[in-house]
């Protein structure tokens, strides 16, 4: 375990409170908060960025990433906004109601494809952050999936209502 | 020789699945026995990681991929390797191996008190004869000193202590066990189960998987609580591993000296007596030369480090590695091929869902060359997988978004999926061997192992099989959107690594006889996977262990009557 990783995500669970970027710039951090925000909306659950997943990104991009990674996920993300500029004429983050939803609409439309360009592989790429991030962060596991640690038995056979699936 | 020039009566070398089986049964006869453990000791309460949660860890469970990429390039291929267990896998810069080029092996290792016991896969299969049999009537390979008769008392020995749960079949090529109660099929699996026994006549049975895992406590053990990753350890010893069990029942004799970080170097061999003297540990924290002496010697280290070891315990009586007059040493090792299968989706089920997390799967009893032959391989496969549906994580693999979506991955799950994979058998071949890489030394300036094995046309004519033979099943079970799943995974990946000191009717074509006793050295037993003639298809840790407390009771009269 990279001690530093440690000691910076050991701060931020521990406290909450907002860290400062280690690599994400500004740009970044509006688009990823746009898109993250876009996928999973506060609604009557938190969003992904209520629950941190901004953070937790922006650490993973600097510690887990390889360079080569690194750097090829921000080619990625700039590679989105030249899809927004030819689709809807700005970059994504200066983007809003229709023309944000129609681009990240186009966006979304590609994940589950094996073929993908640029601005659609980081879209997908950025897509799996956001969904693991906040469905293993510590609210969302604890108070809205009600993740039981010690289920004590296994029942193979439980009813659920249809409705669910 | 005296008594007295002895510092033990047994040294066992390692301490995992056979050498916590060794210590226990030859500490329970009264044998003053030394435990030698190239690692470090684990303390279950501080180091099994079972419940630490995914927000607790920086990475969520991925892993923190610079140290690993860095440290265990080679471990980390491994499932269990992650995040939080890659403590119990070696660093590869210290302890290196070779293979040519082209010829990839993933040498997955665990040193550690209790070593790779900690994160097996636990599935516990019985072999029959129609594995004990299948070289002599192949031709591959040479017989087995031993059919089932010999070993099937031990079975159950060791089932009674470990504890299996499964369900009994009455197959003869999977014999039935001593089982505790079985862990539940779901709906999915039942109804599967049923449909496949029906077309295919009862040749293909499709059953719970038979697991080293408690389903009611026993001997002393808290039943299974269901958490999941069994691999990160389990604080509770629910599953059989040897720190939870074999150990503290060898240590309660008061005849158990365990010694961590004691790496065997060389197993030193007295030409007068022609008897192993005993072993040549270098310490690992302090480097510092000591050599144990004992009566008897148990190799537990597992198949390749047990080789490399006799591999380089040279003397002038034994020039290419102690007790090779055969020079069978290093040869004719295995592993099983695995992972080539096919997945599909089941309708009818969608009001069902599971509580709890089952440390286990389902098990395809092998069905190939058992009643007839098939036209394109000699021998078989089993099938493990199992069904489940997919909760959030399938939120990230299709398209969605908003809060519906967001809804949907909270309180809704993906259809029901059925897959299962081959674990097949590998032939018995020469020329797959470890031998020695003079070139390459490990941190403790041992020589390395160089390990060659490649899969030959048998195996992939066997992996194409398994997809052919998966799909007909889920077909046959009724699901949709039946996929192939082809793997290609090297050799040493399944982890069921065996051979190279095989075991043999007669002292030229092995290194064994039918005790596990080296034919060259009667004081020298080896019980880890080194011993196998043939791999069968079935995960082989269950007959080690048999193999291992067969072979104690062999010595122990031995010793008991001066014979040895």
């Amino acid at each position: 375990m990279s001690g530093v990783a440690e000691t910076v995500w050991s701060a931020i669970a521990a406290q909450g409170v907002p860290a400062a970027p280690r690599v994400l710039k500004v740009a970044h951090t509006d688009m990823i908060t746009l898109i993250a925000d876009t996928i999973l909306p506060r609604s009557d659950t938190p969003s992904a960025t209520d629950v941190g997943v901004l953070r937790w990104i922006d650490l993973v991009v600097a510690e887990y990433f390889s360079a080569a990674r690194r750097s090829s996920f921000f080619e990625d993300l700039a590679a989105i906004d030249d899809f927004a500029l030819s689709a809807a004429g700005a970059p994504l983050a200066r983007l809003k109601d229709q023309p944000l939803a129609k681009v990240i609409e186009s966006l979304d439309a590609a994940c589950g494809s094996l073929d993908l360009a640029p601005a659609q592989r980081g879209y997908v790429h950025l897509k799996e952050l956001v969904i693991h991030g906040y469905f293993t962060s510590k609210p969302v596991q604890q108070d809205i999936l009600k993740f039981v640690i010690l289920p004590g038995r296994f029942d193979a056979d439980v009813h659920i209502a249809t409705s669910a699936t | 020789m005296k008594a007295a020039q002895y510092d033990f009566d047994a040294i066992v070398v390692g301490s995992g699945i056979t050498g916590g089986w060794a210590a226990k049964e030859l500490a329970e006869a009264g044998l003053k026995t030394l435990v030698l453990e190239a690692g470090g000791p684990i303390d279950p309460a501080k180091d099994f990681v079972e419940h630490v949660q995914p927000y607790e860890i920086p990475f969520r469970g991925w892993g923190d991929h610079e140290p690993l990429r860095r440290e265990q390039p080679v471990q980390s291929d491994c499932y269990a390797c992650d995040e939080l267990g890659h403590k119990f896998f070696v660093n590869d810069l210290e302890n290196p191996y070779t293979h040519p080029d082209g010829a990839p092996f993933s040498w997955f290792r665990g040193r550690q008190v209790g070593g790779r016991s900690i994160m097996w896969g636990r599935q516990v299969y019985r072999w029959s004869d129609l594995d004990f049999e299948a070289n002599a009537k192949d031709g591959h390979g040479n017989d087995w000193p031993i059919r089932y008769q010999d070993i099937a008392p031990w079975y159950s020995h060791v089932e009674r202590f470990i504890g299996v749960s499964g369900a009994r079949e009455g197959l003869s090529q999977l014999p039935d066990g001593e089982f505790l109660p079985p862990m539940q099929m779901t709906g999915v699996e039942r109804t599967a189960r049923e449909r496949i026994l029906a077309a295919f006549k009862g040749e293909r049975v499709m059953t719970i998987g038979r697991a080293a895992i408690l389903t009611q406590n026993h001997n002393g053990r808290a039943a299974c609580h269901y958490c999941g990753p069994c691999e990160r350890g389990c604080v509770t010893h629910s599953y059989f591993n040897s720190i939870g069990s074999t150990l503290p029942a060898a240590h309660a004799t008061g005849k158990l000296t365990l010694r961590p970080h004691s790496i065997a170097a060389e197993l030193t061999y007295d030409a007068k007596s022609a008897r192993i003297r005993g072993v040549r540990v270098i310490d690992a924290n302090t480097l510092r030369d000591t050599e144990y002496k004992a009566r008897v010697v148990f190799l537990c280290a597992s198949a390749i480090e047990s080789v490399r070891l006799l591999l380089n315990s040279k003397s002038a009586h034994f020039p290419d590695g102690l007790a090779n007059s055969s020079g069978t040493l290093g040869r004719y090792v295995m592993d099983h091929h695995y992972g080539s299968g096919a997945s599909g989706t089941m309708s009818g089920f969608e009001d069902r869902s599971t509580f709890g997390r089952r440390p286990n799967g389902i098990y395809i009893a092998r069905f190939r060359n058992v009643s007839r032959q098939h036209p394109d391989f000699l021998r078989g496969y089993g099938m493990q997988g199992g069904s489940n549906r997919r909760d959030w994580h399938r939120g990230a693999s299709g398209p969605g978004v908003g809060a519906d979506f967001k809804r949907s991955l909270i309180e809704g799950l993906g259809p029901w999926t059925l897959s299962a994979a081959g674990w097949g058998e590998t032939l018995p071949h020469a020329d797959n061997r470890v031998s020695i890489d003079a070139q390459v030394k490990d941190k403790w300036g041992v020589p390395a192992a160089r390990i060659e094995v490649r899969w030959r046309e048998n195996e992939r004519a066997m992996q194409s099989d398994m997809m052919t033979s998966m799909a007909e099943m889920l077909e046959a079970a009724g699901c949709s959107g039946i996929t192939l799943q082809p793997k290609d995974n090297p050799p040493g990946h399944c982890i069921h690594e065996m051979g190279g000191a095989r075991m043999s009717a007669t002292r030229d074509l092995g290194v064994l006889n039918k005790w596990n006793q080296a034919w060259d050295v009667h004081n020298l037993f080896i019980t880890d996977g080194a011993c196998m003639a043939s791999s069968a298809c079935q995960n082989p840790s269950m007959t080690y262990m048999a193999l291992t407390a067969r072979a104690c009771d062999y010595a122990i009269g031995q010793m008991r009557r001066n014979e040895l």
